[in-house]
């Protein structure tokens, strides 16, 4: 046990440096940035307008160098403030708060599900390997993985939206209902808490296709990965030997291989999860969903550093605390590790 | 010489597809284990030995055919399907590896891995499965057995490990057990602690051996007939003292002053390293 | 490709196989021409010479007003005309020559960044080393496309600058394949040699390192020209890269994501992406089985 607690602390310390190292380089390169926020930000009239480019800069402390934005800016954040977004002009962290649940509500499902149909056809493939099963597997997974995010999802759209009509058409509530009292923020969850069943019914309708079009795509890039570690544990010495004790090819292959290729298989899925975050992105773009990926694009589209730093940071955050997850799963489920 | 015959190996043949055209690992081979024998397989590395062990257990690698006979129990196992070799294997015919650290799951515990064919088999209850379990440790010797079914194999050193092997052999009490290499992959010093077991393992079940190496020392020790294998095929049979003593086949001979050869340069190794 | 190959990351990662291991797969080593390996290098081979011959083979001038608005597919219009009266493929055609090109530049650059990177990490070890993996572990970390749009962004949107942003995302796959094999190099010398010659001159080493990369460098290379193309056109798609009227795949996607009833707009220059990144991906397997030391060992026995 200390062992583990010895291995989070040494994250955590890992972990923060990084996140550190991440302010320092997202500041450094603003700084080389030719873009000016005034421009992006003002209206042709008001920023050649000096006095009110002035004031702008001295609102937002562009005037000031850049040390001192950076020294405010870390000051800030040990007091849970990320500053104010430029385009929003809210803080960063209500506008966080609003629109990471929205995208948490479509990568998560999503991711779940991912693993678990990855893992089904990535076993079915590799011990079916070289048939017509395991062709026609690695095949979709090929397609998908060559298919742009955002094509998927407007084909998508096209099909079960408007020519189907059994999808709505993006958004994450249809006009005529209110979004649900605010617990997580992921208005399906929510509208549950609060028992309106048919705000539920609604905000669901609308997940289908995000969540659907974001598992389609990570399927496809985790299948290949699963499958290629279970061909690996298939080819291992042990699962010969268990073979030769008579165990049935079932007993095998669920307690045997699929115990072995779960780990390798838990790292990826963990890496995963920021890419899904991209994927997000385009998806969002599409379907009209309000969520940190449309937040990203603006933000970056508007020059609005802090906004970019408290997405960029949020990341970081998660990716640590996701590798974190990863490696404490991994002293859980192998009994080699930490083994000293 | 056992009169009862156990396993017949009759005319095999392992043949391999490879990119230029097929190789023949095993070829017109024919070995007989009588009951309650140990019979030693020996030859070089890549003579096929091992093959043919797999042939038998029905684990050839990928692409691989056998053709030829091995009667076991009235039965033809090249024939069965793989549901009914599977009542066979581990049950009545077991085997052990080369390498223990590779042919033990390194995620599942000792314990799991004894009694998990055992239940399968005989349809004993888990508490009795894991009772045979301890029992089974503390036959081949391993200190401790109720504290090490419950441990890894990544727990134990080389020689444990092994012995953990041949425990999972012997779990359903087979009437032949199938040996190949088993030491050589441990360190010299537990080599001797291995074949001791081997040897009291022989005696005491009565259980039928096929031991394969490439270590003629070691068929001395062990084995009460032999086969000389080379290129696929068996050259020479017989008593193993007999064809020790008075080889009839010059690779046997050759074989022999090899060993001879080698065993002198130890010594003078160990006398000049002091 | 934002939603990552793990193999991309799996490639990346793991440095070498451990140790020889008794091969018991005998696979009979076939010719690297499989009818799957002909089919893509052919599509491969039809889009670049589409790229160089779209003047001759285009049937209209992409930028200009050729037809009706927002017609279906016909005769005269094989794959109708976007909402300007352009012909979708003639603009189809001439996507080639702005995603082939600059994926090529892309991969090229990205494999110098991250080439030189590897190297000085791989030679200068330790606190460098260090440093330079971490900085690669978290660029890959990062949603790639999140990072290309915030550098795209501050720098302007343009072709230069989608390329620019698309080498920082990609350099650490190079950085990770040179500086394992300069690791595995200098073990080699370490074994040979017994350190009597002292460190090696980062002539020799780079002399060495070039052929024992070349593979999985190659297959890298192969997989992450189709990942630029897909790359690319999420950009322009998000307004990032090329400027209209330029007629690249993933503007015209976006542009055909307006006119959801005009299925025409978005479907082709989708399907010629697809196409191109699968016979890529397809390719890049292909040349990893072919060069993969467990097929080679099968002979032996």
């Amino acid at each position: 046990m200390p062992a583990l607690l010895q291995m989070i602390g040494r994250r955590l310390i890992s972990a923060i440096i990084l996140l550190w190292g991440v302010t320092v380089v997202t500041f450094a390169l603003m700084t080389i940035v030719p873009g000016d926020p005034a421009a992006a930000n003002l209206s042709q009239q008001a920023y050649d307008d000096p006095e009110l480019r002035a004031a702008f800069e001295r609102k937002w402390g562009l005037d000031q160098p850049i040390w001192v934005q950076y020294g405010r800016y870390i000051v800030n954040l040990f007091h849970g403030d990320l500053g104010v977004s430029q385009q929003t002009h809210r803080p960063i962290t209500q506008d966080l708060a609003q629109y990471i649940p929205a995208t948490l509500e479509i990568a998560l499902p999503a991711m779940i599900l991912a693993i678990v149909i990855a893992v089904a056809l990535g076993m079915i493939a590799a011990t079916r390997k070289g048939s017509a099963v395991d062709g026609g597997i690695r095949g979709i997974s090929l397609v998908g993985l060559s298919t742009p995010p955002f094509w998927l999802a407007l084909v998508a759209l096209y099909v079960f939206f408007y020519a189907l009509g059994v999808v709505p058409n993006g958004g994450r509530l249809s006009n005529d209902y209110d979004p649900p009292p605010t617990i997580t923020g992921m208005y399906s969850l929510d509208a549950l808490f609060a028992g309106q069943w048919d705000v539920f019914a609604d905000a669901v309708w609308h997940l289908i296709l995000p969540v659907g079009i974001l598992t389609a795509l990570s399927v496809s890039g985790l299948l290949r990965f699963v499958r290629s570690a279970m061909i690996e544990v298939l080819d291992a010495e042990y699962i010969r030997a268990a073979t030769a004790k008579g165990l049935p090819p079932r007993t095998i292959t669920w307690r045997h291989v699929f115990k072995a290729g779960l780990l390798p298989v838990l790292t990826v899925s963990g890496l995963m999860f920021a890419s899904l975050l991209g994927g997000a992105v385009l998806v969002e773009q599409v379907l009209s969903w309000p969520g940190l990926g449309q937040y990203a694009y603006k933000s970056a589209l508007s020059l609005d550093l802090q906004a970019i730093l408290g997405v960029t940071l949020f990341i970081a955050v998660v990716y640590t605390l996701i590798n974190l997850l990863v490696d404490v799963l991994y002293t859980i489920v192998d009994p080699r590790i930490g083994a000293k | 010489m056992s009169d009862t015959t156990l396993l017949s190996i009759e005319d095999l043949s392992v043949v391999m597809p490879t990119a230029d055209g097929s190789l023949e690992l095993v070829h017109d081979t024919s070995i007989r284990i009588g009951e309650g024998e140990v019979v030693g397989l020996a030859g070089e590395s890549g003579s096929g030995k091992s093959m043919t062990a797999s042939a038998v257990m029905g684990i050839l690698p990928e692409g691989a055919t056998a053709s030829g006979r091995v009667m076991f129990e009235g039965r033809d196992l090249l024939t069965l399907s793989t549901r009914e070799l599977n009542e066979v294997r581990g049950n009545r015919i077991s085997i052990v590896f080369q390498d223990p650290t590779a042919a033990l799951h390194p995620l599942l515990r000792i314990g799991t891995q004894i009694t998990e064919h055992l239940i399968h088999h005989t349809g004993v209850s888990q508490k009795q499965a894991d009772a045979r379990a301890v029992e089974l440790l503390d036959l081949v010797r391993i200190r401790d057995p109720h504290q090490a079914v419950t441990a890894y194999p990544h727990q134990f050193s080389g020689g444990m490990r092994q012995r953990a092997a041949i425990a999972i052999a012997l779990a359903c009490e087979p009437r032949l057990l199938i040996a190949d290499e088993p030491t050589t992959a441990l360190d010299v010093t537990v080599q001797a602690g291995i074949l001791r077991l081997f040897d009291r393992l022989a005696r005491e079940t009565g259980v039928s051996m096929l031991f394969i190496t490439h270590d003629l020392g070691v068929m001395s020790a062990i084995a009460d007939r032999t086969y000389i294998f080379k290129d696929g095929t068996v050259v020479e049979h017989g008593a193993t003292n007999e064809i020790l003593n008075s080889p009839s086949h010059e690779y046997t001979r050759a074989l022999i002053a090899s060993r001879a050869q080698s065993l002198a340069a130890e010594r003078t190794h160990r006398g000049g390293a002091r | 490709m934002t939603i990552l190959s793990p193999d991309r990351l799996a490639v990346a990662k793991t440095p070498r196989r451990r140790g020889f291991r008794r091969n018991r797969r005998f696979t009979p080593r076939t010719s690297f021409w499989t009818p799957v390996t002909v089919i893509s290098f052919g599509v491969i081979l039809a889009w670049v010479v589409a790229a160089i011959l779209a003047p001759v083979i285009a049937p209209y001038d992409p930028l200009e007003t050729s037809g009706p608005y927002l017609e279906a597919p016909s005769g005269a219009h094989w794959m109708g005309t976007d909402d300007l009266g352009r012909d979708v493929l003639s603009r189809v055609i001439y996507g080639t020559q702005l995603s082939l090109p600059l994926a090529l530049a892309i991969v090229v650059f990205s494999l110098l960044v991250g080439g030189t990177v590897g190297l000085a990490a791989g030679y200068f070890g330790r606190a460098v080393d260090n440093v330079l993996m971490r900085v690669a572990d978290l660029v890959l970390a990062f949603p790639q496309i999140i990072l290309a749009m915030a550098v795209a962004a501050a720098f302007g949107p343009s072709v230069g600058n989608a390329v620019l942003a698309l080498v920082i995302v990609s350099w650490p796959l190079y950085a990770r394949i040179i500086r394992s094999s300069v690791l595995s190099v200098r073990e080699q010398e370490y074994v040979f040699s017994g350190r009597l010659l002292g460190s090696t001159t980062l002539k020799s080493l780079v002399k060495d390192v070039i052929p024992n990369s070349a593979g999985p460098a190659l297959v890298m290379a192969t997989i992450e020209l189709g990942n630029a193309i897909l790359m690319l056109a999420a950009l322009s798609f998000l307004g990032l890269g090329p400027r209209p009227p330029a007629a690249e795949w993933g503007a015209m996607i976006a542009l055909g994501s307006q006119n959801l009833g005009n299925w025409w707009i978005s479907l082709f220059p989708g399907l010629a992406i697809l196409t191109i990144v699968m016979a890529f991906n397809l390719l890049g397997d292909a040349i990893q089985d072919y060069l993969d030391p467990r097929s080679r060992n099968a002979r032996k026995r």
